[in-house]
């Protein structure tokens, strides 16, 4: 049966940050010469290579520290950090992968109905926060698991958490505050 | 200086050191005559010595003098021991200024005397704060406005971060960082300030009296705030409002009450830009969009007024009937759902089955406390009830040709329905495999929720029969015009699971690296260049 999105609530992860460290030293001119796809920043001192599958971009520093961004799972995170980590060692330095850990991730969901934003904040305090001055949505944060939450009045909502565990949590913790404020037509 | 034994006066031996600001006296402590005086002192060895030699308990040192400083620098200290931090210290040069400010913005905004009080008062608690001690000048003095706007809003005061930033001529971001710090540091409650309070006092700018303008240009106040609030009103329930800046949606909408109260032809020839200049009122940038859309709203609504059946209603003509269309802008609302919207959805028995396939396949998720999935369609469909029973009042008044006020005695608009939102969902795509991976586990418990709440909750609403759903007139901007996404290759990535750990093959690799030759002509490219530029560099 082909799912209703009439009264669908998708998550769906739109960025996943990592960071690792190949241990050795990479000379970010010789990446730039003999590696495609790559801008050399001088200015800041990195190198950013992008990869097309997965679809991910990474900034790498001559230290060894490489952080990708742009992939939508965890599991298509680690790959790419492996490819590029893998690409890396063609060119020929002495890469590990070590120290892989995601960062951040970032997911957008949409609720069936339009929340009253006002109102959210007002009973939420004070971990809500809404600035219509300086931006459209209303901000939670959930100490606990460091999720924070945009609560938009159309029902959307963005949410940055550090896995995707933390995403899903954050959404079911929130779900029930945003409902009790859910705009309700005449 | 020897102690003399007895006092000349009274021959008592009571003798004590007594210092007179900085001059040290013999007195006599049953006469109070003084025996001796010592010189001014001016040297920090006499005093010190004076200090160590006769010292007195009694005595005390002026605290801004080199050796009263020596002396209590000890006392009346925080915690930390910093000079800064001391809770009664005198204000600094620049706290005196920021209360100045704080007075300044206090008298120019017209707030009442307590209003004002409390200003300088969590002025006075935030500057003292270490969040904003150390912080530079220009923060210290964003902080005085800050504190002015957060202390207004608490006060229900119609100001703006916007009015506040410009009167202190400071950067806005600069302002909503520091205003951010400012509540979460000291843990302020300020409710923000609603469109409808700003109103009267955007109204109250525009001058549009007799003696500033010419007649036919001139408006009586209270009439436009009236209008005004009107049409913030129905900007509010047409996705106007909603995310957007307060002060262009305000001005568009006063040019919009102006041009309705009075829709004679100099006025109606008055572009906004000209109106603005006339007022004396800046015009913002997005003024002209958000008129735009007011226009579009009225002519949408306004194609349901029986005497405008036939009518060409456009921007340019809609302000002349701006007036009947908020007289009756409820049941005009009503009527444009059925005559506008199109799509009727399925009723509410189809309803929890769909819900389970939706548990089924995607990735649901339901809260704890029961609010599942079915419970939002049944309500929504309940809203369609209400919908019913109310427009037959209405449309009765409304056909007696408009003038009673029956009609619009409905309260406020209803908002558009969910299926607004269903729109945007849909246009975002399927949900990653990947991205169900840790929510499967709530699957199997909103399957069973929904088996056992949809019936019940369908029973307890009541529900029209074959209840139906219409599509809202007004739609929020992001679905009218949806951004364009770039179009992933999705069957791919359902197709296949990626684990992370999978094989890399070395032809997936060679395509980021350059052949020999690529590198030997980027090489030279990169050396032409750079000499390029050196010829460039020595010529200038």
């Amino acid at each position: 049966m082909e799912p209703d999105n009439d009264v669908a609530l998708d998550i769906i992860i739109t960025n996943v940050v990592c960071v690792f460290r190949t241990r050795c030293h990479l000379n970010l001119r010789k990446i730039a010469l003999e590696g495609s796809n790559v801008i050399y920043k001088r200015d800041f001192g990195k190198v950013l290579m992008k990869l097309r599958k997965p679809k991910i971009t990474a900034s790498i520093w001559s230290s060894g520290k490489i952080i990708c961004a742009g992939a939508t799972s965890e599991e298509e995170a680690k790959l790419g950090a492996r490819r590029l980590a893998r690409c890396l060692q063609k060119l020929g330095f002495k890469v590990k992968f070590t120290e892989f850990k995601v960062v951040n991730v970032l997911a957008v969901c949409t609720m069936p109905f339009e929340i009253r934003l006002p109102e959210f904040t007002k009973s939420n305090r004070p971990l809500a926060s809404y600035e219509p001055e300086l931006h459209p949505a209303a901000l939670y944060r959930i100490k606990d698991i460091k999720a924070t939450l945009q609560v938009f009045s159309t029902g959307s909502i963005t949410v940055t958490a550090p896995n995707v565990q933390f995403i899903a949590t954050a959404v079911e913790q929130t779900y029930p505050l945003v409902f009790e404020c859910r705009k309700i037509h005449i | 200086m020897a102690a003399a034994q007895s006092c000349p006066e009274c021959g008592s031996s009571n003798i004590i050191d007594d210092s007179h600001h900085s001059q040290a006296q013999l007195v006599c402590v049953d006469c109070g005559s003084v025996v001796s005086e010592g010189l001014l002192t001016t040297t920090l060895s006499e005093e010190q010595y004076h200090m160590t030699s006769h010292s007195s308990q009694h005595s005390r040192y002026s605290e801004r003098s080199v050796l009263g400083k020596q002396l209590y620098r000890n006392q009346n200290r925080s915690e930390s021991g910093a000079y800064s931090e001391r809770t009664d210290k005198e204000p600094c040069r620049n706290q005196i200024r920021g209360l100045q400010r704080v007075s300044t913005l206090c008298h120019i905004l017209r707030f009442p005397p307590g209003v004002e009080d409390s200003s300088r008062s969590l002025f006075e608690r935030a500057y003292r704060h270490p969040a904003f001690l150390g912080v530079s000048l220009e923060r210290k003095e964003v902080l005085a406005g800050c504190c002015v706007l957060l202390v207004g809003r608490q006060y229900s005061w119609p100001v703006t971060m916007g009015t506040i930033s410009s009167l202190l001529q400071a950067n806005p971001g600069l302002m909503a960082g520091v205003y951010l710090e400012l509540v979460e540091k000291l843990g302020v409650e300020a409710p923000p300030t609603t469109i409808t309070q700003l109103v009267r006092s955007h109204c109250s700018s525009f001058q549009l009296s007799t003696a500033s303008v010419p007649d036919q240009f001139s408006e009586c106040l209270s009439k436009l705030v009236d209008r005004a609030s009107n049409l913030v009103e129905l900007a509010g329930e047409a996705w106007i409002v909603t995310g957007r800046h307060p002060v262009p949606i305000l001005t568009a909408a006063v040019y919009l009450s102006w041009l309705s109260l009075r829709p004679v032809a100099p006025r109606l020839a008055t572009s906004l830009s000209r109106f603005c200049k006339l007022a004396g009122v800046p015009l913002p940038l997005p003024a002209h969009k958000r008129l735009a859309e007011l226009q579009d709203a009225l002519c949408k609504l306004g194609k349901e007024l029986p005497w405008l059946r036939g009518v060409k209603l456009d921007r340019k003509v809609v302000a002349k009937h701006a007036g009947d269309i908020l007289k009756h802008r409820a049941v005009l609302l009503r009527r444009a759902m059925e005559s506008q919207g199109g799509e009727e959805v399925e009723d509410s028995e189809q309803a929890p089955q769909r819900t389970l396939g939706v548990a089924e396949q995607a990735a649901c998720v339901t809260a704890h406390s029961g609010a599942s999935l079915s419970l939002v369609g049944s309500v929504t469909q309940c809203a369609g009830c209400e919908d019913k029973e109310l427009e037959g009042a209405a449309a009765a008044a409304l056909n007696t040709g408009g003038n009673e006020k029956g009609g619009s005695a409905q309260g406020s608009l209803s908002s558009p329905a969910g299926g607004s939102v269903v729109q945007c969902s849909s246009a975002e795509g399927s949900v990653k495999p990947a991205a169900m991976v840790p929510v499967k586990g709530t699957i199997n418990s909103a399957q069973d929720l929904v088996e056992t709440e949809g019936p019940g909750n369908c029973g307890t609403l009541p529900l029209p029969a074959g209840g139906k759903r219409r599509r809202p007139v007004f739609l929020p901007p992001c679905i009218v015009n949806p951004p364009k996404r770039r179009q992933r290759d999705e069957e791919e990535s359902r197709g296949r699971e990626v684990t992370g750990d999978e094989e890399i093959s070395d032809s997936e690799i060679e395509q980021y690296i350059r052949t020999p030759d690529e590198m030997r002509q980027f090489a030279e490219t990169q050396s032409r260049l750079d000499e390029c530029r050196a010829e460039v560099s020595r010529g200038t």
